[in-house]
């Protein structure tokens, strides 16, 4: 299984967040975070599975995000740098909750 | 109470803006979330920058919390385990931040071919009937003859045995067989992608 085959990485309709993926779902129907990460839980009442599947024989970029998906939750644990979860903690403590978006990603 | 249980509680109090709550879901999941990054940013990128991870692993939790933890408020606890919501969520993360790199790079003449190329695959697909096969079946063709899985592969994905792959492939072919008038023909329908047999 070479993942490199596809040309686009990622469903944009599950990218990006701020409620874009629900906002936008009509637009692509691929599925949202939640039936997506429920589907790969194997959590999904059978309707809903049968159209996840659906969605997924026709869109090979949720495929391919469900086969990586499903691949990297199979790893191992990697061991976490010990000082990242307190820098963390820091960053959420001083911060006040009020949108700021792109703040921490560079681009 | 098993964690799933546990992660429901915190998860409400760090709704509820609970400090201690939100350092007890850092540690329980900064794990999970460091891992998927990682995966992510080795495969797409040649070169990982452990600065750009901790950004990342940082922006995660920061996406949870902000607008009054719109994000985190979104996590439907009856569908999915939070590990896996929070996988998706992380891996998203990471590759809306590799897109932006990769933009940032790639000459526009190869973004104009893309365009030219139309799907994903760059490949002609072929259409399945509707309703001829069921939404299973028609994922497992798709999984073995557009993408190339083995039925090993194919199985292990859907968590589910061998065997039920085979089937899967064997009567989807047959209704196919049958929609296009072509009748049983020579059962010529064992699995190209069975490199296992039994
Ligand atoms: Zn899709």
């Amino acid at each position: 299984m070479d993942g490199a085959k596809f040309n686009s990485i990622g469903c944009s309709d599950r990218i990006s967040g701020n409620g874009a993926a629900e906002k936008k779902k009509e637009a692509g129907n691929c599925p949202d975070t939640n039936t997506f990460a429920g589907y790969l839980d194997n959590k999904l009442a059978p309707t809903e599975r049968d159209s996840v599947e659906n969605h997924l024989a026709d869109c090979p970029v949720c495929r391919n995000d469900f086969y990586e998906i499903r691949m990297l939750m199979d790893q191992g644990a990697k061991e976490t740098p010990e000082a990242l979860a307190d820098s963390v903690k820091n960053n959420l403590q001083t911060h006040d909750g009020a949108p700021t978006p792109g703040r921490k990603i560079k681009i | 109470m098993t964690k799933n249980n546990v992660t429901e509680e915190i998860v409400k109090d760090c709704i509820d803006g609970n400090d201690v709550a939100w350092a007890i879901l850092v540690d329980m999941y900064i794990g999970v979330v460091y891992k998927a990054i990682v995966l992510v940013l080795n495969k797409y990128l040649d070169h990982t920058d452990e600065h750009d991870v901790n950004d990342i692993c940082q922006n995660t939790f920061l996406k949870l919390f902000i607008n009054n933890c719109s994000v985190l408020k979104s996590y439907d606890q009856n569908k999915s385990k939070f590990s896996t919501w929070i996988t998706v969520v992380s891996r998203n993360l990471a590759i809306d931040y590799i897109r932006k790199i990769k933009e940032k790079n790639t000459p526009i003449s190869d973004i104009v071919d893309s365009l030219h190329m139309g799907g994903v695959t760059g490949r002609e697909k072929i259409s399945v009937p509707e309703d001829v096969i069921s939404p299973r079946q028609h994922l497992v063709l798709r999984m073995i003859y557009d993408d190339g899985l083995d039925v090993e592969e194919t199985a292990r994905f859907l968590s589910v045995k061998r065997q039920t792959i085979r089937s899967l492939h064997h009567r989807a072919i047959k209704k196919l067989r049958e929609h296009y008038g072509l009748g049983a023909g020579q059962e010529k329908s064992s699995c190209p992608a069975d490199t296992t047999q039994s």
